[in-house]
């Protein structure tokens, strides 16, 4: 069995019974392997489902990176691009991530351990779209702040799957003009001057605090 | 293409956007009254003007449908003064552009590949803007296409955009809540079916071969296997709009020759098919110098039921109103009167929907109509304002009209006023009605 083909295997387990296999032994007793064959690849149930979340970002970075026109485009055109591919490849597992979310509280949160190794890539890969934001001008360059708008970027995933998981709209098209919407801002905040504005206003605030202590 | 600043996205950021406008019409109508009080002579245009210029910020910032009902409101000419149209016409050019992934996502959810994959060349960025999506520049091989895209969602914001608009229209109407109902159900079926591109699509198709045999108008052939509920591709057509090709200063032969055929083709859709082509909006339209005129937009269809259009025509023939009795009776089967009507009220309405009547249906009862005239048109601009200032239209609470001539009315007016600015002279005697 590879990596995939256990996955698969696990998904429908926890569809089918509405939870986790008790362990291992059983779980892989059922396919009729031993559990030597689960170890080989995982090393327990929680990589496994780490495992799910990375595995669909880096199926769809890797698709993304197949298409041509992906390449020719600006910063804000490519990430619009990763979340229209991303939750299409997530449709396959909706009904998993429908349990996922009603298993826990809040949905599907930033502080969910599976989204670990997920989240590590996406930031990695959101570093890249926002220093080809800076490089092409549409994202203002500034100390500190910069480095943390990948962060943003990661809070606007989570906002967008949990939108997508409530969608009820003909073919998910309200979830498709969410993107669009939530990337449209999210570059004008990451753009426009707003930002520096208001720490010109803080530095001038405490300046004139500091005078009038002196 | 003007991008916008920022697009409302919530329905409650829509809301206060329109209630904003909302107060500062009631705030312009109280200047208005405010200055009539100290000088009598304050014109309505002045106040017109300032309303238009409020409610066209307003809706300008919206798009999908509260940018359709702007355009509707524009072309109801007889009951929205002069001063709006111009205004109202700019919104349906001024929605923000989808981004090129978005367009691809639209594809490759109707098709399974994005456009790339269809045709030779694709502009990335939206050539021109429809009122309810864009049209991008396509090339297959040899022919050049015009390929029309919804904006997702469209469907969905309809409803509730309608209920926002309302308050606007009970204003504008002077109408009780359950007729202004009436006819927002009118609108809401059309602007539902509008968003069905599939609808169109076969509506288009069946439209243009019936009326191929007309002389000087072009239509574009359509791509069914590049076609779905969101996306529209035929032929691209080149051409002016209304503006473009007056300012061209075209003869007076090519003028009434494209009249002529803009006539021909909604007199054979009313009288021949009962299904017209309801929108006339100078931007559905492309005109060319040989004189003829490219049709390419069948969104907005009306199906006229027999029950109306029997009653409707027969009032062209003036003789029916020497017989009290029948005139009556088709105005009520119009709903123009109704059974609980007094005989002060039948005395009131009468004469002046006859007035009203016999100026819009002018052009039927002669040979040829000479649209440039200025008189006329006057005719009908000053009837409206006259209709607004009466004291017992502007009370009165029941609707006079049937919801199907909503379409109907809107239709000659978007026609009477295009040929008006073709100045065009059209024969339109031809068809007997009587």
């Amino acid at each position: 069995m590879d990596n995939s083909s256990l996955l698969e295997k696990y998904i429908q387990y926890q569809l089918e019974h509405g939870k986790k296999p008790e362990s291992v032994y059983v779980f892989m007793k059922k396919l009729k392997k031993t559990d030597a064959d689960f170890f080989a690849h995982f090393s327990n149930f929680e990589a496994l489902d780490r495992y799910f979340w990375v595995n669909v970002f880096e199926t769809t970075r890797q698709k993304l990176e197949a298409d041509k026109q992906y390449s020719d485009f600006g910063a804000s055109e490519k990430l619009s691009a990763f979340y229209f591919l991303w939750t299409q490849e997530l449709m396959q597992y909706r009904s998993y991530v429908l349990y996922l979310a009603e298993k826990s509280i809040k949905g599907i949160n930033p502080m969910d351990k599976a989204l670990h190794d997920f989240r590590h890539a996406f930031l990695d890969y959101a570093s890249s779209i926002v220093s080809a934001g800076i490089g092409a001008g549409q994202i203002a360059d500034r100390k500190f702040i910069s480095e943390q708008f990948k962060h943003g970027l990661w809070v606007q995933t989570l906002f967008l799957l949990n939108f997508w998981l409530k969608d009820t709209s003909k073919d998910f098209e309200d979830t498709d003009a969410a993107i669009e919407k939530t990337v449209n801002i999210g570059f004008k905040l990451m753009g426009e001057n707003l930002f520096d504005e208001v720490l010109d206003f803080g530095k001038f605030m405490f300046q004139r605090a500091k005078n009038s202590f002196s | 293409m003007k991008t916008q600043e920022r697009i409302p996205k919530t329905r409650i950021e829509r809301a206060a956007h329109i209630a904003g406008a909302g107060v500062k019409v009631g705030g312009n109508y109280l200047k208005h009254y405010a200055k009539k009080l100290v000088n009598a002579d304050v014109s309505r245009e002045e106040l017109h003007k300032d309303n238009a210029g409020d409610i066209y910020e307003t809706l300008s910032t919206l798009k999908g449908s509260a940018l359709k009902v702007a355009q509707m409101m524009s072309m109801d000419r007889g009951i929205l003064p002069r001063e709006y149209q111009e205004k109202f016409q700019l919104s349906q050019y001024s929605a923000p552009p989808l981004s090129a992934p978005l367009v691809n996502q639209i594809f490759r959810k109707a098709f399974g590949q994005p456009p790339s994959a269809f045709f030779d060349e694709f502009t990335s960025k939206a050539v021109a803007a429809a009122s309810i999506g864009q049209v991008h520049k396509a090339r297959s091989k040899d022919k050049w296409l015009a390929v029309k895209i919804q904006y997702p969602g469209v469907a969905n914001s309809i409803g509730s955009d309608l209920r926002m608009v309302k308050p606007f229209a009970v204003r504008l109407l002077n109408m009780s809540k359950n007729d202004i109902d009436n006819y927002f159900d009118e609108i809401e079926g059309k602007l539902l079916e509008e968003t069905n591109y599939a609808l169109e699509l076969k509506r288009s198709i069946e439209l243009s071969a019936a009326c191929a045999h007309i002389g000087n108008l072009n239509f574009p052939t359509y791509y069914p296997e590049w076609s779905s509920d969101k996306i529209i591709t035929m032929d691209w057509l080149e051409g002016m709009h209304l503006k473009e090709f007056l300012a061209t200063n075209p003869s007076q032969e090519v003028r009434n020759r494209i009249g002529q055929a803009l006539w021909d083709f909604y007199d054979f859709q009313i009288h021949e098919l009962k299904t017209v082509h309801a929108d006339p909006h100078p931007g559905n339209f492309l005109f060319l110098n040989d004189g003829t005129v490219n049709i390419f937009d069948f969104g907005c269809v009306k199906e006229i039921p027999d029950r109306f259009y029997t009653p409707y025509f027969r009032l062209v023939d003036r003789n029916i109103y020497k017989d009290r009795e029948k005139s009556l009776a088709i105005f009520k089967e119009l709903e123009l009167l109704h059974d609980d009507d007094t005989e002060a009220d039948i005395a009131f309405f009468t004469p002046l929907f006859r007035e009203m009547i016999d100026m819009l249906t002018l052009p039927f009862t002669q040979d040829t109509f000479d649209f440039g005239n200025e008189q006329y048109f006057g005719g009908i601009y000053q009837f409206a304002d006259k209709l607004i200032e009466m004291p017992e239209v502007r009370n009165s609470k029941k609707a006079r009209g049937s919801r199907h001539s909503l379409y109907i009315n809107r239709t000659y007016y978007g026609l009477y006023h295009i040929l008006f600015d073709l100045k065009a002279v059209v024969n339109t005697g031809s068809r007997k009605f009587y």
